[in-house]
């Protein structure tokens, strides 16, 4: 809900000057919007951006990720249905501290845990037995198949037992490029036809 | 925010006025530039980070010198203090008491210290040089007694540093013997070492899930043994930066005086009124459009509009 000053006005703080690009995610494209100059403004309940007289405004509840995609210069992406806005700016240390002010309030959902991550990473060092991929992890052996069976049931490991293009996409590129060393070693190699 | 509360919809604001926000955002910015000067000078060389991995249990890992210095620098940012909780090989888990975060989020139902979980994440994978994850397990705001942070580091990292050359040479030996088993004894003449100082990294291997009791590879040994050399990484030298530690608190006292400047710049921004008119609801048009070319089309529609409404002007 907007703060308003009158019956149709709304009070705003500026933060920082940015610029800033909205994109809508179809399917798996991702289509750019917009990409302009303005001012990144907060209110009470919302987070606005500008373009010349032109203010777009996000709820911050409506926000489902929040997150870093490059710390020189910090840029911001900022998640809500399918659209993405992503905001650059100087004021480095200003965008950080903005994302950590939201962070609490903005509803995360729906991510694959950490430890379905490390469970991956063994997967691709060859490690595939329930028994040694418990001991590994530190944690029950039921929990383990548990998550191996999510892993599945996300189409993260395939049938044949390979990781997946999905799974990979759950890894930053640096990861992904180690992942693809390990898997090309321990015989896990990803494929054609791999992503069933 | 919109709160169903039985009879009627109650709309609460996520901040209870800019002077809070603004406070919030004012303290940081401090913690934010704070720790980026402390993570920036903290890097760690591999043969101290490979103390603390190899340390048995809490009291082992709270005596090694990187552990010491991480409380230190964590303290000097305004983090709090850390007290380690639980050590396994690929897991440590951390506690603040008295969390100073926490209390910057006054109206938060959820966990809300992300700023600590990520900077001992960025600690671990920037200047441990292992990647890893850190995650807030229990939170003051949440009715936690303390905040609880659990660090997940990736296995491979946590061998290719925790593990040296001499368990390298073991590791080789036990897999060219393959299903005939080793003593220690045996270990020892071959590679030349003394049999207790063999006895003592067996154990190490052990822990680490090398080997078995029976001194054999096990399956993650194997796995280890077969990545290893693919992805090799060189052992780093250099000062440890608890030589230095005096410079990096004044470096950080430093730059909590710029931080104070810049959130001063903020605080000093008069609010600005806007007309709802001027206001298009992203959130909104998202859920209202179906695709990118009705957006792009309803907005072009509106640029156009307003464009006519001027040339009348």
């Amino acid at each position: 809900m907007l703060e308003k000053k009158d019956k149709n006005q709304v009070e705003a703080k500026k933060f920082a000057d940015v610029e800033y690009k909205i994109s809508q995610k179809i399917d798996h494209c991702k289509l750019d919007l917009l990409w302009k100059e303005g001012g990144l403004f907060l209110t009470l309940s919302e987070v606005l951006i500008s373009h010349g007289e032109q203010f777009y405004v996000i709820p911050i509840k409506e926000i489902e990720h929040i997150s870093i995609v490059s710390e020189k210069p910090v840029k911001i992406v900022l998640e809500f249905g399918n659209i993405e806005l992503v905001f650059t700016g100087e004021a480095g240390h200003k965008l950080s501290a903005l994302r950590h002010l939201l962070l609490p309030y903005i509803k995360s959902a729906g991510e694959p845990s950490d430890k379905l991550k490390v469970l991956l990473l063994y997967w691709a060092m060859g490690i595939q037995s329930i028994k040694p991929l418990s001991a590994a992890m530190g944690i029950g052996v039921e929990e383990c198949d548990m998550l191996v069976a999510e892993a599945r049931d996300r189409k993260y490991i395939s049938s044949k037992g390979k990781l997946t293009k999905q799974a990979m996409e759950l890894f930053s590129p640096a990861e992904r490029e180690k992942l693809d060393i390990l898997m090309k070693k321990s015989g896990t190699k990803r494929g054609a036809g791999d992503d069933d | 925010m919109t709160e169903k509360t039985g009879k009627a919809n109650v709309e609460r604001p996520v901040f209870q006025s800019f002077a809070e926000a603004m406070s919030t955002f004012a303290e940081l910015t401090k913690l934010e530039t704070s720790i980026e000067i402390a993570l920036k000078e903290a890097a760690v060389p591999h043969h101290e980070t490979r103390k603390m991995l190899r340390a048995m249990n809490v009291l082992d890992t709270e005596a090694t010198p990187l552990f010491q210095f991480m409380v230190l620098l964590f303290e000097k940012t305004g983090l709090g203090k850390l007290k380690l909780a639980r050590k396994e090989i690929f897991r440590m888990e951390f506690t603040v008491e008295g969390c100073q975060v926490c209390k910057l989020y006054k109206n938060a139902q959820g966990k809300t210290c992300y700023i600590t979980a990520e900077t001992i994440s960025k600690f671990f994978t920037t200047d441990l040089d292992i990647p890893s994850v850190c995650k807030e397990m229990e939170c003051g705001n949440e009715g936690g007694k303390v905040c609880r942070f659990l660090v997940e580091m990736q296995p491979l990292a946590v061998y290719q540093i925790a593990l040296d050359s001499t368990d390298n040479e073991i590791i080789e030996i036990l897999f060219k013997k393959g299903e005939s088993a080793l003593t220690c004894k045996q270990i020892a003449e071959e590679t030349g070492y003394a049999e207790e100082e063999v006895k003592f990294r067996c154990e190490i291997l052990e822990k680490f899930r090398i080997i078995d009791s029976r001194l054999k590879l096990t399956e993650i040994g194997i796995a280890y043994r077969k990545n290893r050399s693919k992805v090799q990484r060189e052992e780093k030298v250099f000062p440890p930066p608890w030589k230095n530690i005096s410079k990096i608190t004044e470096n950080i006292a430093a730059a909590e005086s710029f931080a104070e400047a810049i959130a001063r710049s903020v605080e000093q921004e008069a609010e600005i009124v806007i007309d709802e008119k001027d206001i298009i609801n992203l959130a909104e048009e998202a859920k209202k459009s179906k695709s990118f070319a009705e957006l792009l089309f309803k907005r072009m529609k509106d640029e156009n509009k307003e464009e006519d409404k001027n040339d009348r002007k």
